[in-house]
Parts: structure tokens; C-alpha cells; sequence
């Protein structure tokens, strides 16, 4: 079994200045460029540290027309620790790099509702529910 | 999370990222197999009698034939090893989709493994496996209803995200990018999308269960 969990990013750099500054601040030295029919670039980055993997990418989905880049991390469901537990401990990386950070907690028909992430004063995570209206999909 | 004024201080995602290396190093990047569609050159020998009661010439000939023919004429991608490969893979998907509750009207790959020089305007003319490293394999499915992740404005579910939401979709991705030893994930694209819209086409796709 391999997990996987995404969170979406706000960076006023372009996707390949912001992957490698993704990677440096989660200590991920061996990343590479991919190319890929699945991204909206035709490109995406991904960086693996043993059994984890890490990829960064734009993102264009609706309710995040915000958060113009995608990370997502998978780790074997043997990994040491949880997968979520991984993520808060990335999610504390990426903010303390600068980056502002939310994820999708839930989609409907409509409707996005998110939680952005910051960090109190003694570095906890804190997390803020938003709910974002989205057009309403034709199928 | 917490950074713990009183207890032991948390690892940061950095310290487990380098602890995570140095127990389990990324292997080198490996150079692709040659790709089978790829035309090579072969020289024409004398005809001779074989066993099979063709000419070592003639089966040469066939030999060359089914090199030269694109992955869409032979009916699966670059990337797998034969058309049996490619139906389980497929069969696998639709099932893990199934297991998710996801009736699908299409299933299938696109991208350079169909068109061997990619059409993606961003990388117009990379040649799949034509680095150093072995290409991706982009397949996708055209779900029949609505999903747990919301759509791009041009209709796609990016393959990250269903894979987040659909953890034997995840599975799948996994099981097949190592029996095929390179990336391979499942992204969605909505039936109907808007027109410049990056969806597969029947000229970049093999659509292997259903129809675009």
C-alpha cells in the first residue's frame, strides 16, 4: 500500500524555481524533471528520499485557482511514521520556507471547502476552515 | 504538531527526509530499454531454409515489420512488453476504479508511449525514453459521474489527486510503475470539456476498455 496525500501552494516563482525550492527546504537532494501528459505543463518535478517521494507541480483545479502549484507525497504504509502525521511535518517545512499552504478537506457539487495552514507563535500547526464556492460542474 | 517546550523536540519532515536516504538510498537513474517501435536497421542476409519452413529472410522481414508498425497499429504502448501486458494493466485499472465506486466510460493511455514523439505542445518532438531516463506512462479514465476532487477549468482530475482520494487507484499506480519500472499514475478528464482543453484525443490515445 502506498498513500498518497497532496497539499497546494502559493509561490510568485515559476514551477521550476519553486520545486527546487520545495526540495531544499524538505532536504530532498535527488529530484529530476518529468515529463508527463498528467500536468497541465507537460512537466512535473519529483524528488524521493528513500521510500518517500515527493512531486511538485502547477495546479490549476477548481476552488484552488489560488494555490497555483500541487505537492504530493507518497510513503509506504510500513513508513516509520503516518502518512499524515508526514504531511503536518512537511506542511511545518513548507511555512517555515515562506510558502503558504491549504489543502482539500472536502469537494461537492459547488462547493471547496479547505483548510489553510499557519503557524502560532510556538510553532504549532493551526489550521482555518474556508469554504470556496466553485461553478458548478457539467458532466 | 508541537514544538514542545517541555518534551523532546519533534523531528522536522527534513530530518526524516535525510534519516529516510541514508536508510534506503534512491537508486540511480536507470537507462530506459530500447524502445520496440522505434525502426532499427537491420542488414538484409542471404535467404536461407529454416525450420519453420520460411526463410531466415522472410522471418526477418516480419521481424522488421513489427518493429516498424506504431504503438497504435500494434494496439499497445511503448512501455510494455506486449499487447497481454497492456490488457491486464488496463483490466486492473478498471477493476481498481470499479472497487472504487467509479463507473468509467473510457479507459486507456495517451502521451508519447502511443505517439512515441510527444504532442504536447509544451515538449513538442521529446521522443519517449529519448533520455536518460525511462518516460512516464499517462494513463486516464472518463468517469461517468463526479468525483471527490475537483476538475482543472479544462477537465482533468490530475492523477495526484485521485490518487489521494482513491487509495486502490493509488495502489495500482504503484504496482504497475514497478512492474514497469518507470511512472506510471491514472489521472480522470470529464466527458465533456471545454475546447482547447488538453484531453486525450483518439490520435494521442489507445483507448483500450470503452470509447472517447
Amino acid at each position: 500500500m502506498m498513500p498518497t496525500r497532496t497539499v497546494c501552494i502559493r509561490s510568485s516563482l515559476d514551477l521550476p524555481q519553486t520545486a527546487n525550492r520545495v526540495f531544499r527546504a524538505l532536504s530532498i537532494e535527488n529530484w529530476e524533471e518529468r515529463d508527463s501528459d498528467n500536468h497541465p505543463d507537460g512537466i512535473y518535478f519529483r524528488g524521493t528520499a528513500g521510500e518517500l517521494t515527493v512531486k511538485v507541480s502547477s495546479y490549476d483545479a477548481l476552488g484552488f485557482e489560488d494555490y497555483p502549484f500541487l505537492i504530493a507525497i507518497l510513503a509506504p504504509s510500513t513508513f516509520a511514521l503516518g502518512i499524515d502525521e508526514l504531511v503536518d511535518l512537511m506542511v511545518v517545512d513548507l511555512l517555515k520556507a515562506g510558502f503558504e499552504v491549504a489543502r482539500r478537506v472536502k469537494y461537492t457539487r459547488g462547493l471547496m471547502e479547505r483548510e489553510r495552514f499557519s503557524l502560532d507563535e510556538s510553532s504549532n500547526l493551526v489550521r482555518t476552515a474556508e469554504k470556496v464556492a466553485v461553478p458548478d460542474e457539467d458532466l | 504538531v508541537s514544538s514542545g517546550d517541555t518534551g523532546p523536540r519533534k523531528l522536522t519532515f527534513a530530518e526524516i527526509a535525510k534519516a529516510a536516504e541514508k536508510a534506503n538510498p534512491s537508486p540511480k537513474p536507470k537507462l530506459p530499454p530500447v524502445p520496440t517501435a522505434v525502426p532499427v536497421a537491420t542488414p538484409k542476409p542471404a535467404p536461407t531454409t529454416a525450420g519453420t519452413g520460411k526463410t531466415t529472410c522472410a522471418l526477418q522481414e516480419e521481424e522488421k515489420k513489427k518493429k516498424e508498425e506504431t504503438p497504435k497499429e500494434r494496439g499497445y504502448p511503448l512501455g510494455f512488453k506486449d499487447k497481454a501486458q497492456f490488457e491486464q494493466c488496463m483490466q486492473e485499472l478498471k477493476d481498481a476504479l470499479e472497487k472504487e465506486g467509479i463507473a468509467v466510460s473510457a479507459v486507456g493511455v495517451r502521451g508519447s508511449s502511443v505517439t512515441v514523439i510527444s504532442n504536447n505542445p509544451n515538449k513538442r518532438g521529446k521522443r519517449f525514453d529519448g533520455g536518460k531516463k525511462a518516460s512516464d506512462i499517462d494513463a486516464f479514465f472518463v468517469p461517468k459521474g463526479f468525483l471527490k476532487c475537483s476538475p482543472s477549468g479544462g477537465g482533468q482530475f490530475r492523477d495526484d489527486d485521485v490518487a489521494e482520494e482513491y487509495p486502490a487507484i493509488s495502489d495500482w499506480n504503484q504496482k504497475w510503475s514497478e512492474i514497469l519500472n518507470r511512472p506510471v499514475a491514472a489521472a480522470g478528464w470529464k466527458s465533456k470539456v471545454r475546447k482547447g482543453s488538453h484531453k486525450p484525443t483518439a490520435a494521442d490515445s489507445i483507448v483500450q476498455i470503452g470509447a472517447l
